[in-house]
């Protein structure tokens, strides 16, 4: 099956070689944009890799690649299945089913330890452990620093020393961490965990779940500037626990970026089609080549 | 060993044990402190008791015909607790966003860790 061979060779030049060029696109459009991209292509780059294996295991009952074009596309659909197509087909699948295994245990630990930390911040809170204002859970700690926490109700804490913060910055803190519980950062960040838990050799996954703990903390730096002034939000970053040089530097040079819906979806669908038009764009050179 | 997962009435009715302190309190005189707050059935308030002692925030004693049940740490003691375990689980959590490790370094977390340990070990007072 030779469509279903081209749609695995794009899995396979998008999962090794495209990580490096694409990450060296960054920046080029708003952070939250980005993250679509990253992760959709993340996610249809595995899908892809099953439904190839699915064509080559389905042989001449698919129908795909085979057609009355005569005899060039008699050549490229093959209408039987060959061993060693089945042997691909089946050996794709058997690593996806593992894969799945793996993303799911890992989906199961994360949500037992999301459910640990917040269960530990609410009961801190109700044997006043921890102070509450705001909508904000105060850890009594001298050095500045902030997290959020997924669940039900999304938790933000941050330590004594933000509260003693000039206000502009206290307020720049704690709406990037609002901005991760709004936009379900957590969830994001888990998806692109277990798809890089669930196949750790594949570049592109190790890639997309850097990004994407990269670009969810551009996504809501650039929220909190919009609102609070990204003067704010730069000097805020650079008076945490760890200074962000780089993020405060990054947020000085180029004025935060609003998400625009349409962005988004064009990456989304740029991302979930890529595999298939590379696919496409290889099986159109081969039927360019054999006839 | 404290299981720190405390609900809302578990709360209401650890508030009314852990301020009276030395007085031991039987179902209906915290049915009674609970007052108005919350207003509980009988079996209700039993039923939260029962929890708490599972949990090990309260401890059963028998007095006269009756149970009174005083809390198992004072409310410092348990506070520490659940700092210490606030810590412990968001340090080892990559649920926590940013990961809480990058926010505080090993050594300030160790520090406060020790701390509050040397503050949980404190006879209460």
């Amino acid at each position: 099956m030779i469509a279903a061979g081209a749609l695995l060779l794009a899995v396979v030049v998008l999962g090794w070689a495209a990580p490096l060029p694409l990450a060296r696109l960054r920046h080029i459009s708003a952070p939250g944009a980005e993250l679509a991209w990253w992760l959709s292509l993340a996610i249809a780059t595995v899908v892809s890799a099953g439904a190839g294996a699915v064509m080559l295991l389905m042989g001449d009952r698919s129908h795909i690649g085979q057609a009355s074009w005569q005899a060039c596309w008699a050549f490229l659909g093959h209408p039987h299945i060959h061993p060693a197509d089945e042997f691909t087909g089946a050996t794709v699948l058997v690593i996806l089913c593992l894969a799945a295994v793996r993303a799911t245990v890992l989906v199961k630990q994360r949500l037992l330890s999301q459910q640990r930390v917040h269960r530990a911040h609410l009961t801190a809170a109700r044997v006043r452990a921890l102070s509450q204002t705001g909508g904000v859970l105060w850890l009594e700690h001298d050095s500045p620093f902030a997290y959020s926490i997924a669940g039900r109700p999304g938790l933000v804490v941050a330590s004594t020393a933000v509260r003693d913060l000039p206000e502009a910055h206290r307020d720049a803190v704690l709406r990037h961490e609002h901005h991760h519980l709004a936009s379900r950062h957590h969830w994001l960040v888990m998806a692109a965990d277990a798809l890089m838990a669930a196949l750790p050799r594949i570049p592109l996954l190790r890639t997309t779940a850097a990004q994407t703990r990269v670009l969810t903390e551009l996504s809501a730096d650039d929220s909190a500037a919009r609102e609070c002034g990204t003067d704010a939000v730069a000097a805020a970053l650079l008076s945490m626990r760890t200074p962000e040089h780089g993020r405060a530097r990054r947020l000085q040079n180029r004025p935060p970026r609003k998400p625009q819906p349409a962005r988004i979806m064009l990456a989304v669908l740029g991302g979930s089609l890529a595999p298939a038009v590379l696919g496409g764009t290889i099986l159109g050179a081969l039927i360019f080549a054999a006839c | 060993m404290l299981v720190l997962n405390l609900g809302q009435l578990e709360t209401k009715v650890m508030d009314v044990l852990w301020d009276s302190p030395g007085e031991p309190l039987r179902v209906r005189d915290i049915m009674d402190r609970l007052g108005d707050v919350v207003a509980r059935a009988y079996t209700t308030v039993i039923t939260v008791l029962d929890s708490l002692h599972r949990k090990g925030w309260v401890v059963l004693h028998t007095e006269g015909r009756g149970y009174v049940y005083p809390p198992a740490k004072n409310r410092e003691e348990a506070a520490a607790d659940a700092l210490l375990e606030v810590l412990e689980s968001a340090a080892d959590s990559d649920a926590v966003l940013p990961h809480f490790a990058r926010t505080a370094s090993d050594d300030e977390a160790g520090i406060l860790r020790r701390g509050l340990r040397r503050r949980t070990n404190k006879p209460s007072s």
